[in-house]
C-alpha cells in the first residue's frame, strides 16, 4: 500500500514538475495540456484512493470477522466451563420428586450421589503442673509434665441412597496403642460411633447402631474448636462420661424448625465400673457389652433465635446388668440393679464476638450403699471409697473475640476466656458408718486462657487451671494445645 | 461429633434458581467477566476472602430498561464438600436474595433458612463477619464462615465489576 501511495505522489510531482516553461503563444496550448495531464492524474489518484478505501474496508471487515469469531470462541469456551462448573454442584434443570410420601412440591429435593464423606479432627496437648501444689506419693511426683497426641479422629460416612445413611468415627488416642517405657503411656483405637440413619420425614427418623449419648454440650460435638479450654470440662468426664457411646437406637427429628429431639433405647452402664470419681468406668463402649439392662435416653434442643440454644436431656436405666461376681473369699456377690438417672440442662449463646456456654448435670443412683459394699467385696473399691448416690457438676465459660478491635478487617479470632467449674461426685453418699464422702472429688476449678483461631478450622489454645479440691491437693496446670478439624 | 452423615441435597437447578432470583424479570442476561490477576487480587482484598476463579458469570435480571439485580451462583467448600448459593445483589450493592441451591455436606451442618435470612440487605463492610453482624450457628461454625465468605466475595465482585456499570446506567 505504501508503494502505491509513493507512486501516486511521484506521478503528481512529475505532472507538475516536468512540464517545460513555454513562450506565450504556446502557453494556451501547454496550459490546456497541463490541465489535461492534471485531470488525468486526478482521475488516477481518485482511482487509487477508491482502491485504498476498498482495501481498508475489506481489512476492517476481516478484522471484525476475526474479532467476532474469537469472541464467539471465547464465549463458547466460557459457557462450557461455566456449565461444567455449575453442573458439578447443581443441574441445569431440576426434577421434582416426592420424598417420604410427601407431594413433590412439598419435598422439592433432588438428591445426588456423592456417597462417601470424609472428615476428621485432632488435638495435641502439653500440660505442665505448677510446682506449688504438685502431689507426691511416697516421694514420687504424681503430677508430671506431659505432652500427648491426645486424639486423631477420622469420620467416614456413606450415603447408600436417599434415605439410608451410614455414619462413623474412628478415634486414635494418645499416639500409639503400645505402651512405652513411660509410665501411664499407651493409647487405644476405638470406634466412637457407627450407626445407620433411616431418613423418613423431618419429624421422625430412625437411628440405630453404636450411638453417642445425646447428653450435654460436648459428648456429641467434641471437636476442639467447639470449647475453650485445652481440656474438656471435668463434669464432661465424670457425670457425663464423654465420649460416651453405647449400642442403641431410636428416633430423631425436628418437631418444629427450631425444636429438635433425639430419643433412644440405650445399652445401660455397668455399675461395676462406677467409682467415687463418677460414672466414667461404667461405660461399656459397645465392646462385648453386657446388655441385660437397657436405659432410656432423650434430649431436646430449642433455638428460639439463631444465636441462642437451650436444651436438656435425661438418662434413666438400671446399671447392675444382672451380674453376680465371685469375691476374693469365693462367695458370689450380686451387683444390685443400681437404677441410674442423669439429668442435665445446657445453653449456648453467641452475640457478636461473645461466646458463652453453661451446663448443669445431676445424677441419682439407687442402691449406692449396696453397690459400694458389693464393689468392696469384689475388690473394685477400697474400704474407704464410697459410691455417691447423688452427684452434681456444672460449668460456665465465656470468651470474647478481641481481634476486631485491633484489626477490624481480620477474619482471625483471638478469644480470651474464663471458665468456672464445680464438680462434686460425692455430693451425697449413702448413710451409714462405713460410707464417707471424699473431699478429693469435690473440685472447684477456675480456668483462664486464650484461644487463637487463624482460620475457623484451626485453634491454638493456652490456659491456666486453678484446681481447688475440698481436701487434699491437686496441682494447678499450665496447658497448651493445638486443635484442628477438616 | 454428630457425625458427617454423607448427604447431598440439591434444592434448586440452575434455571429454577434464576427464576427464583428474578420472578418479575422480562429478561435474564448472562454476562461473563474474565478477571485479570490484578482484578482477582482486588476482589480478595475487598472481600477479605480467597477468590480462586477468574471466570465470573453474572446473570442480570432486567425489566424493561431497568436492572433488577445481579445473580451469582457462588460455589465453595464447607468442610470437605461443596455448597452452592444463589446470591442476588441489588444495583446498590446489597444482598437482595440468598438461597441455598445445593449442599453436599451432612445435613447436620446445613445452615437453617432462618439463619440465611440475616443476610437480607447486608452490604460489604467490616461488620459482615461471623460473630459481628452475622450470628454464628451452634454446631455449624464452618458453614457459617463459608456462607459469610461467599457473600463477601460476591459483594466484592459486584463492587469491582458492576458498580460503575450501574452508575453509568443511572
Amino acid at each position: 500500500m505504501k508503494l502505491r501511495k509513493t507512486s501516486s505522489l511521484l506521478a503528481l510531482g512529475l505532472a507538475l514538475g516536468v512540464v517545460p516553461i513555454a513562450p506565450p503563444s504556446a502557453l494556451a496550448a501547454s496550459t490546456e495540456e497541463r490541465i489535461r495531464l492534471l485531470e488525468q492524474q486526478l482521475k488516477m489518484m481518485q482511482g487509487e484512493l477508491e482502491t485504498l478505501r476498498e482495501e481498508a474496508a475489506r481489512e476492517k471487515a476481516e478484522a471484525e470477522r476475526a474479532r467476532k469469531e474469537q469472541e464467539n470462541k471465547t464465549n463458547v469456551v466460557a459457557e462450557t466451563v461455566d456449565e461444567l462448573k455449575s453442573a458439578m454442584t447443581i443441574p441445569e434443570e431440576i426434577e421434582l420428586e416426592g420424598q417420604y410420601g410427601l407431594a413433590p412440591a412439598a419435598s422439592k429435593v433432588y438428591k445426588r450421589d456423592r456417597g462417601l464423606s470424609i472428615g476428621g479432627y485432632g488435638e495435641i496437648v502439653f500440660r505442665k503442673p505448677t510446682t506449688d501444689r504438685v502431689r507426691t506419693d511416697g516421694g514420687v511426683t504424681v503430677d508430671q509434665t506431659r505432652s500427648d497426641a491426645q486424639r486423631l479422629i477420622l469420620y467416614t460416612g456413606y450415603k447408600f441412597n436417599d434415605w439410608i445413611i451410614f455414619n462413623s468415627e474412628v478415634e486414635f488416642e494418645h499416639g500409639t496403642t503400645e505402651p512405652t517405657v513411660t509410665e501411664g503411656s499407651g493409647g487405644e483405637v476405638s470406634i466412637e460411633f457407627a450407626y445407620l440413619d433411616f431418613l423418613l420425614s423431618e419429624y421422625a427418623n430412625v437411628r440405630a447402631g453404636l450411638v453417642l449419648a445425646p447428653m450435654g454440650i460436648i459428648n456429641e460435638v467434641h471437636e476442639p474448636i467447639g470449647f475453650f479450654g485445652v481440656d474438656r470440662p471435668l463434669v464432661d468426664r465424670t457425670i457425663i462420661p464423654t465420649t460416651w457411646r453405647e449400642v442403641g437406637g431410636g428416633l430423631f427429628g425436628n418437631l418444629l424448625p427450631s425444636l429438635t429431639y433425639r430419643m433412644y433405647a440405650y445399652n445401660g452402664l455397668n455399675a461395676v465400673g462406677f467409682s467415687p470419681a463418677g460414672f466414667r468406668g461404667g461405660r461399656q463402649n459397645g465392646t462385648e457389652a453386657l446388655a441385660n439392662d437397657w436405659a432410656f435416653i432423650g434430649r431436646t434442643d430449642y433455638e428460639p433465635v439463631s444465636d441462642l440454644l437451650l436444651g436438656t436431656s435425661v438418662y434413666a436405666g438400671n446399671s447392675g446388668q444382672g451380674q453376680s461376681i465371685e469375691s476374693d473369699s469365693g462367695s458370689q456377690v450380686r451387683i444390685p440393679s443400681s437404677l441410674t438417672t442423669i439429668w442435665e440442662a445446657h445453653g449456648q449463646w453467641r452475640w457478636r464476638g461473645l461466646e458463652a456456654r453453661a451446663m448443669l448435670a445431676m445424677s441419682w443412683l439407687r442402691d449406692a450403699g449396696q453397690l459400694t459394699t458389693a464393689l468392696r467385696e469384689i475388690g473394685e473399691l477400697d474400704d474407704d471409697e464410697t459410691i455417691a448416690n447423688q452427684m452434681l457438676g456444672l460449668y460456665a465459660e465465656v470468651g470474647y473475640d478481641i481481634l476486631p478491635w485491633i484489626l477490624p478487617d481480620t477474619g482471625q479470632q483471638l478469644l480470651p476466656f474464663f471458665r468456672y467449674e464445680y464438680n462434686n461426685t460425692q455430693l451425697h453418699v449413702p448413710s451409714g458408718p462405713s460410707f464417707m464422702a471424699d473431699g478429693e472429688f469435690q473440685d472447684r476449678i477456675w480456668t483462664i486462657g486464650l484461644n487463637w483461631k487463624p482460620i475457623p478450622q484451626v485453634v491454638l489454645k493456652a490456659d491456666y487451671r486453678d484446681w481447688n479440691p475440698v481436701t487434699g491437693t491437686k496441682a494447678d496446670t499450665v496447658d497448651l494445645g493445638v486443635g484442628f478439624i477438616f | 461429633m454428630l457425625g458427617p452423615a454423607a448427604g447431598a441435597a440439591v434444592y434448586h437447578g440452575k434455571q429454577d434458581a434464576l427464576e427464583a432470583a428474578f420472578p418479575d424479570a422480562d429478561e435474564i442476561e448472562t454476562k461473563r467477566f474474565f478477571l485479570t490477576e490484578e482484578q482477582r487480587e482486588q476482589v480478595q482484598d475487598l472481600a477479605k476472602a480467597p477468590q480462586k476463579d477468574r471466570l465470573i458469570t453474572v446473570h442480570v435480571g432486567k425489566k424493561g430498561d431497568r436492572i433488577l439485580g445481579y445473580a451469582f451462583l457462588e460455589t465453595h467448600e464447607v468442610r470437605t464438600l461443596p455448597e452452592t448459593l444463589l446470591i442476588v445483589v441489588s444495583p446498590e450493592g446489597r444482598v437482595a436474595k440468598l438461597l441455598l441451591a445445593a449442599f453436599y455436606e451432612p445435613p447436620e451442618y446445613e445452615a437453617p433458612k432462618r439463619w440465611l435470612g440475616q443476610f437480607d440487605g447486608v452490604e460489604l463492610g467490616p461488620g459482615l463477619r461471623v460473630n459481628r453482624d452475622i450470628k454464628g450457628i451452634a454446631g455449624s461454625t464452618l458453614t457459617a464462615h463459608a456462607v459469610t465468605s461467599g457473600v463477601r466475595r460476591v459483594l466484592a465482585l459486584h463492587e469491582l465489576l458492576l458498580r460503575n456499570e450501574d452508575s453509568t446506567q443511572e
